[in-house]
């Protein structure tokens, strides 16, 4: 009987969701933390969001991964914290506001820093692009915005663009089921593989 | 990774704007953070009117006529009020045309100069005298400087014979004015330094005046001149408060750079140019940017969302949006020895005033100059024979610690131990000589008799090798009393022991040391 006990408790504990932290970057204005907000509660979800100052930890759960998401700020003099949670982070979820063409080109540096840089250039982490703010009038395709990105040139991770509008909640669910399959597939099966390019 | 630090937000080769530098502006227009380009297009070709346009990221987000030829475009904010809403000021000849929401709000006319009495006289004559006399009246006329007369005379003056007739005659009532056009315009803040808080209007005219308005209620609260002789201005640059301090740099037609701070009434030259500058901004970077084309305007400031972008207008009519990247750095690492010398140049010495006794000192000094520099000489002189005595006294008995015979250069230490009446006197002796062995040296320790037994007073010592050395104990006994009493005569001044060290067949000691001996401790004696 103890023996069973003990067995099982073991057993409980390989099953428990692994913690997944997740890292929610772009620039200000794209619409991060409304992004976050869709994916709370009913309850706790807020009406207005206010421009995010330093990052803000969620959590919350997605066909059985349990993540944690930091919702970084984006505002420019924020940006040099999002380096500092490269280490740690399974998958990233990069805003991005279509209706903002001028800075897309702001984008494009903050994601050639991104990948450029040591804690993720050899990792595989995946990378959800959502085109935001597809509901503007003047919004780019998801299409026109990974050409502009250069997206096609990134290879040693796996990446998806959806157009999102993070205030219906359109587009969101199928952006972070993509994800979190890749998560499950990347992350939990094999331990944290390199991969050298 | 390359090395540019502007990102290439936009060249739109097709946009045809046509402008100047002082006829854009940025600014947060709705309210809404999110900062919009304000440029008026001013065609070449005059049948075309220019037009005031709002530049929401890269796309005309609102355009709209303008009744003249605009010379400043500036966008300031009237009031603390919220929502925070900044008016647009549009100089168009002598008027400034004030919009909010890009509705016409209000419309300053800049006020008249003083007429010449003598064109008033003669224009009294020209509307009552008959029309031959009209010549010898315009002679006069032109005999005034153009510049110094009103629209009216000047517009007088280049009809012809048979115009004049009517015009003078359509004009029975003279309204003699001279307005200056507004050639330049900028702002600073009034009272609160800080972004979006209420503004003055600085208005710069070609009768070089600069005049500073409150924009609330479009009141001058200060007027004063370009410089103290004729310069016009040609672009203006500010920067602080009204209530506080400020500084307004003009640069003029003809070439010179003029200050103007708070309540000066009139400027002051700073830097005579060759040519007249072109385009003048404040800039806290220095960098080369290439483009294609001629750039025509440009500005820097806040647009859209981002807070370093520079516009750039070029003369096909393109307009280009440079983004400064956030990582972008303009100072080359510094060495340290360059940033000692920076430190050294930069640094201000915080030098206290002046106090009274300081001047009265200088005064002095000034006065007796001669007879304090005598003064000193005598007593420096003083002063390096007293030394060279010392010296000589101290070769002449070897009174030191260092031995001066340079065949033979050697240092002792000494040490007293112990609280009295009986003392351990510990001397060390090094040889100090790099390679010569020191040898035939004996030790001598020599005091007063009556005061101090010491136990043995006399020692031949070993030869010394250098580097190494030598440490000797010697007992040293206070001569009490039979009554245990310190000898009556025994003060600190001479209880003292002479070590002297002493090479044979030298009659003089090498060297001869005083060890000063503390006093013993006799309450413990007698206890």
């Amino acid at each position: 009987m103890v023996f069973e006990k003990l067995f099982m408790k073991i057993l409980n504990k390989e099953r428990k969701p692994k913690q997944i932290s997740i890292l929610i970057i772009g620039l200000n204005n794209s619409g991060k933390s409304t992004i976050v907000n869709f994916f709370k509660n009913k309850d706790v979800r807020k009406s207005v969001s206010i421009p995010t100052i330093g990052f803000n930890i969620e959590h919350f759960e997605n066909q059985g991964v349990s993540f944690t998401a930091y919702d970084m700020a984006g505002i420019g003099r924020y940006r040099n914290l999002w380096e500092h949670h490269f280490k740690t982070c399974n998958g990233i979820v990069f805003v991005i506001d279509s209706s903002d063409r001028m800075r897309l080109v702001v984008v494009k540096d903050e994601l050639d820093l991104l990948l450029q840089h040591p804690d993720l250039k050899r990792r595989r982490v995946p990378i959800l692009f959502f085109a935001n703010k597809m509901d503007c009038i003047d919004a780019l395709s998801s299409v026109k915005i990974a050409a502009g990105l250069n997206l096609e040139k990134v290879d040693n991770k796996p990446w998806q663009i959806c157009s999102s509008n993070a205030l219906s909640g359109e587009g969101l669910q199928n952006g972070v089921h993509w994800l979190t399959s890749q998560i499950k597939e990347c992350v939990l099966t094999p331990p944290d593989k390199e991969v050298y390019d | 990774m390359s090395k540019t630090r502007w990102l290439d937000a936009l060249s739109d080769g097709t946009a045809g704007l046509k402008t100047i530098s002082s006829c854009m502006s940025v600014c947060d227009l709705k309210n809404d953070n999110y900062y919009k380009l304000i440029a008026a297009e001013i065609s070449f070709d005059l049948e075309i009117k220019p037009r005031l346009r709002v530049y929401k990221g890269t796309q005309v987000v609102h355009d709209q006529n303008l009744p003249g030829i605009p010379s400043a475009v500036e966008s300031l904010y009237i009031d603390e009020t919220h929502p925070k809403m900044p008016i647009v000021a549009v100089s168009v000849g002598p008027s400034i045309l004030f919009y909010r929401n890009m509705k016409p709000y209000f419309k300053y006319t800049v006020p008249s100069l003083i007429i010449e009495p003598l064109e008033m006289e003669i224009w009294k004559k020209l509307v009552s005298d008959r029309s031959d006399n009209y010549q010898k009246h315009i002679d006069d006329l032109k005999s005034i400087n153009t510049s110094e007369l009103s629209t009216l005379s000047q517009q007088l003056i280049t009809l012809n014979d048979d115009e004049r007739e009517f015009f003078i005659r359509d004009n029975m009532e003279p309204k003699l004015e001279r307005l200056p056009t507004i050639v330049a315009m900028t702002k600073i803040y009034k009272s609160i330094e800080e972004e979006k808080s209420s503004n003055c209007l600085i208005i710069a005219t070609e009768s070089s005046d600069i005049l500073i308005m409150d924009v609330q209620s479009f009141n001058i609260l200060h007027q004063a001149r370009v410089c103290n002789f004729k310069a016009t201005p040609d672009l203006l640059s500010a920067s602080g408060s009204f209530q506080n301090d400020f500084k307004i740099v003009i640069a003029t037609r003809e070439g010179s750079l003029c200050i103007l701070r708070k309540n000066w009434l009139e400027g002051r030259e700073i830097v005579k140019l060759e040519n007249p500058a072109t385009a003048m901004c404040l800039l806290q970077i220095d960098q080369t940017i290439v483009v294609l084309n001629t750039v025509l305007a440009m500005t820097f400031g806040k647009l859209g969302l981002e807070d370093h972008v520079l516009v750039l207008v070029t003369n096909n009519g393109s307009l280009l949006i440079k983004i400064l990247k956030r990582t972008a750095e303009f100072s080359e690492p510094l060495s340290v020895e360059s940033k000692t010398t920076e430190d050294s140049t930069n640094m201000t010495v915080a030098i206290p005033k002046k106090t009274k006794i300081f001047i009265e000192q200088t005064i002095r000094e000034k006065e007796n100059a001669s007879a304090i520099h005598n003064i000193f000489q005598s007593e420096l002189w003083r002063m390096r024979l007293e030394a060279a005595k010392t010296t000589i006294d101290i070769l002449r008995t070897g009174d030191s610690t260092f031995s001066g015979d340079y065949q033979t250069p050697l240092k002792l230490l000494a040490q007293v131990d112990g609280l009295g009446p009986d003392f351990l006197l510990t001397v060390t002796l090094e040889n100090i000589s790099a390679t010569k062995i020191a040898g035939n040296l004996s030790i001598l320790l020599h005091a007063d008799p009556e005061h101090y037994k010491i136990k043995r007073r006399y020692a031949d010592l070993s030869p010394l090798m250098p580097g190494i050395p030598l440490e000797m104990d010697f007992q040293v006994s206070v001569a009490l009393t039979p009554d245990n009493l310190l000898p009556s005569d025994m003060t600190t001044e001479n209880s003292i022991i002479r070590v002297l060290i002493i090479k044979e067949n030298l009659s003089k000691p090498l060297i001869a040391s005083t060890v000063v001996m503390p006093q013993p401790e006799l309450q413990l004696l007698i206890t």
